[in-house]
């Protein structure tokens, strides 16, 4: 049996939004324009085996009206569900109360209720008849407080709301985490016995999901650097003076290439997340133009002093090997050296971006190679933008329509906040990458940053 | 959730390299075992070759997989330089880390195998095709020494006791390159039984079982990393709202027609009639929600929440007043009124231009 839910409530107080967030669906229809919904909208959710439906709707428009009908149409106690029924299927109402009747016919089919309200606004009493009318229904029911501007009336709205609904949750769907949203799904599960195992099945499957996602995340980011970092244009050619004119073609094409792989990995991270309209600023910064400017890179990567230790920690683990192949008879000095002489390319190479180069062909001709880059900031500078992605899109919620705005990004303070181990496995892994040499546990060496 | 198609290494990079493989294994057992000029091969390298270093390439590769880091004689093998590029992409590129893992575990199994299948088909070849004689040679050891270890590497094949090696075939084998040869030649050749079934014993059936647990290992990895995209969210979905095209929006004034009645639908408190009196002087007659204002020729002002979304109920009731009137959205708190938001006017001002000769009022000065 599948649970079903109908959101309902004063127009334009988040039902919209919440069934949004709750769904992952960014493809909702929400704005501050009151009476965006006009017909139900039912959205099934389903991870895995599970599924469960919410069913967002209009906003009450009349009723004070709609509770006198239903006044005149039940007797006693025991005929308000059927009163509920008869309004819903009564041709008259149908013309003259639209709204009540499309909100009203999931909840008479047998959905439970949620009913949304502002907690940031104060509590009124014509909330009253709305609520009362839910209570005729007779079906589980449960309030959310929605505090859209504020919590300044929570408390209030709390104690009004205690007296129609057993249970009552503050959620706000444009800033709960995830384990908010499942403290909700959980609470769902209370409503009805029936519902109960259906609904745990589905915050269980929501969790394994988000693993599912921080993996594949992860995947996506280990591929995404891997392929950049070792990406080569080459291009076959007759003389020398053809392969010296095709430089500034082979340059664009090259990088557009890259920016493309960029852009690719960052549109499957997002619909990873379920994020299939968002729309993101982090390709129209100035510097995106210009993806391939190393003073720009300090912003995503890290600054030449930072990038040197970097280096210089690789460089020693690398030289520490020797150290130990020689049983420590070398004095160190691999550490040392290897240290040295990494920490001096990458401080005195931090502009070096992709070569180009021209390549006599044994057979007559030539070939020309652009790329790969060799720039040691290169990999921090792709993992800076990808990182900020995940965890604009994590701390994100689905009924949010604004552009995802970019900041500036702090990769180093968060690589620098890793243990010595992990973060020298980071280094020494971007270190192998930027002379593309293959890295196969390269999710396990970035997972850290991703916890 | 997106299954890179690089999650499927190529059939290609296997086969090629277990063709290799097989050569190489091949190869090096033909030249290994053609021995000296008299054909005489010395069974402690051989043993060596067939049982010790395949034995040890199963101990690195259970190490390997222990540690989950490394790549494995494949890993090892891919990232040399010669390969065609398309192989490297394929073998380390994007996808799943740990299919990928997998999939190099599975390609080093099956290059150890392939090695050891080779060298199988040199053995057997040589057997057939030549006659080998096995000898063994140390200055330090001698057969009572090396009987004990030879019998406990036979124990797997009591069952065959051809292929048992015992003390007077190892002595009979013993060779001194500068003493007399006294070897019978059908002697020497009775250790390809045993050679057989330690090759078999120590090298192909343990790396066949691996190979099989690390194909079914990349199998179920892949089939994982198949059903975390069947785990993704899928919403179905029955009617689609659209955001409204804004309509038309009510004129805004700060001033209205004297004198006035008043209806305060919002049913708001006492200090937002004294703002409305401060603004916009006292009103004629003031009316509780839902109570209709006389009939006279005063235009009514109606108070309404300016935070709350306009309803058709107050559609209903606005429609039953007479043209030429105004509403006053209002946004207060415990200290007092407030100014109202921009987006609350906007709603308002599309609400009320609904209405004929209606105006939306605001005072002047915000609050």
């Amino acid at each position: 049996m599948t649970p079903v839910f109908a959101v309902v409530g004063h127009p334009n107080k988040g039902k919209s939004s919440i069934v949004a967030t709750l769904a992952q669906d960014d493809s909702i229809a929400i704005s501050s324009q009151s009476g965006t919904t006009r017909i139900n909208e039912s959205l099934t959710v389903s991870i895995g085996d599970t599924q469960y439906t919410l069913v967002d709707t209009p906003g009450f428009q009349r009723p004070t009206a709609v509770l006198a009908w239903l006044q005149a149409n039940a007797g006693s106690a025991e005929q308000r569900a059927d009163a509920v029924k008869s309004f819903v299927n009564d041709g008259h109402c149908q013309q003259a109360y639209p709204d009540e009747v499309q909100l009203l016919t999931p909840i008479v089919n047998g959905a439970a209720i949620l009913y949304v309200v502002d907690g940031s606004r104060p509590y009124g009493a014509e909330y009253e008849t709305e609520m009362e009318i839910l209570r005729w229904t007779g079906q589980p029911s449960m309030a959310l407080i929605n505090p859209i501007e504020n919590e300044a009336y929570v408390e209030p709205w709390t104690q009004a709301l205690r007296q129609y609904f057993k249970v009552v949750k503050v959620f706000n769907p444009m800033a709960a985490d995830f384990d908010k949203q499942m403290a909700v799904l959980e609470s769902f599960a209370h409503l009805k016995d029936d519902w109960t195992a259906s609904l745990q099945g589905v915050v269980a499957a929501c969790k394994q999901q988000r693993i599912a996602q921080q993996q594949a995340s992860l995947e996506l980011l280990a591929g995404l650097l891997s392929d950049l970092c070792s990406y080569q244009l080459s291009q076959k050619v007759l003389t020398k003076s053809q392969a010296e004119l095709l430089r500034p073609v082979m340059e664009q094409r090259y990088f557009q290439a890259m920016k493309d792989k960029e852009a690719k990995a960052h549109a499957a991270l997002k619909s990873l997340y379920q994020y299939h309209h968002l729309e993101s600023g982090i390709y129209d910064l100035p510097f995106e133009d210009n993806l391939f400017d190393t003073e720009q890179w300090i912003i995503w990567g890290l600054n030449r002093k930072q990038l040197a230790l970097a280096a210089t920690i690789a460089g020693a683990a690398a030289g520490a090997l020797i150290d130990v192949g020689l049983a420590g008879q070398s004095l160190f000095l691999g550490a040392l050296g290897g240290g040295l002489l990494a920490g001096g390319s990458a401080w005195f190479g931090a502009e070096h971006i992709a070569d180009y180069k021209i390549m006599g062909l044994p057979m007559g001709g030539y070939e020309v190679r652009q790329g790969p880059i060799g720039n040691r900031n290169f990999p921090y500078v792709v993992l800076g933008r990808f990182v900020f992605l995940t965890q604009a899109l994590l701390r994100r919620n689905h009924a949010r329509r604004d552009v995802l705005k970019i900041e500036e990004g702090d990769l180093a303070e968060q690589i620098d906040q890793l243990p010595a181990g992990q973060k020298r496995a980071l280094h020494s892994a971007f270190e192998r990458l930027s002379h593309q040499k293959p890295v196969t546990n390269l999710d396990q060496v970035l997972q850290p940053l991703f916890i | 959730m997106t299954t890179p198609e690089t999650q499927r290494p190529t059939l290609q990079i296997p086969l090629m390299l277990g063709v290799l493989a097989l050569l190489a294994g091949f190869m090096a057992t033909l030249a290994f075992l053609g021995g000296d000029e008299q054909g005489r091969v010395n069974l402690l390298y051989l043993l060596l070759l067939f049982v010790f270093i395949p034995l040890a390439g199963l101990l690195l590769s259970l190490l390997l997989l222990l540690l989950k880091s490394g790549q494995g004689l494949a890993g090892w093998l891919l990232a040399l330089p010669f390969w065609p590029r398309h192989w490297h992409q394929s073998a380390f590129q994007p996808g799943s880390q740990a299919v990928r893992r997998a999939w190099l575990f599975y390609v080093s199994q099956l290059v150890g195998f392939c090695l050891g299948v080779g060298s199988l088909l040199a053995f057997m070849l040589i057997l057939l095709g030549t006659d080998v004689s096995f000898v063994w040679r140390s200055t330090l050891l001698q057969a009572q020494d090396l009987a004990p270890t030879l019998q406990l590497l036979a124990l797997p094949w009591r069952f065959w006791p051809e292929a048992q090696p015992s003390l007077a075939l190892l002595q009979l084998s013993q060779d001194f390159r500068l003493g007399e040869q006294v070897h019978d030649a059908s002697v020497l050749g009775q250790w390809w039984r045993f050679a057989l079934a330690a090759q078999c014993t120590f090298n192909l059936l343990p790396r066949g079982v691996m190979l099989v647990v690390a194909h079914l290992s990349y199998r179920y990895k892949r089939q994982q990393s198949l059903k975390v995209t069947a785990a993704a969210v899928v919403v179905s979905r029955s009617g689609h709202n659209q955001v409204p095209k804004p309509g038309l929006l009510a004129p805004l004034v700060h001033t209205l027609k004297q004198p006035y009645q008043l209806v305060n639908w919002a049913q708001a408190p006492e200090p937002c009639l004294e703002y409305i009196t401060l603004h916009f002087d006292a009103p004629l007659a003031t009316y509780p929600r839902g109570n209709a204002p006389q009939a006279t020729t005063a235009p009514t002002l109606v108070l309404v929440k300016g935070w709350e979304p306009p309803m058709g109920e107050l559609m209903d009731y606005l429609q039953t007043l007479s043209r030429g009137s105004y509403v006053l959205p209002l946004d207060w708190d415990q200290q007092g009124v407030k100014a109202l938001s921009a987006l609350h006017l906007d709603e308002w001002r599309r609400f009320t231009g609904l209405l004929d000769g209606w105006s939306v009022l605001q005072a002047e000065k915000p609050a």
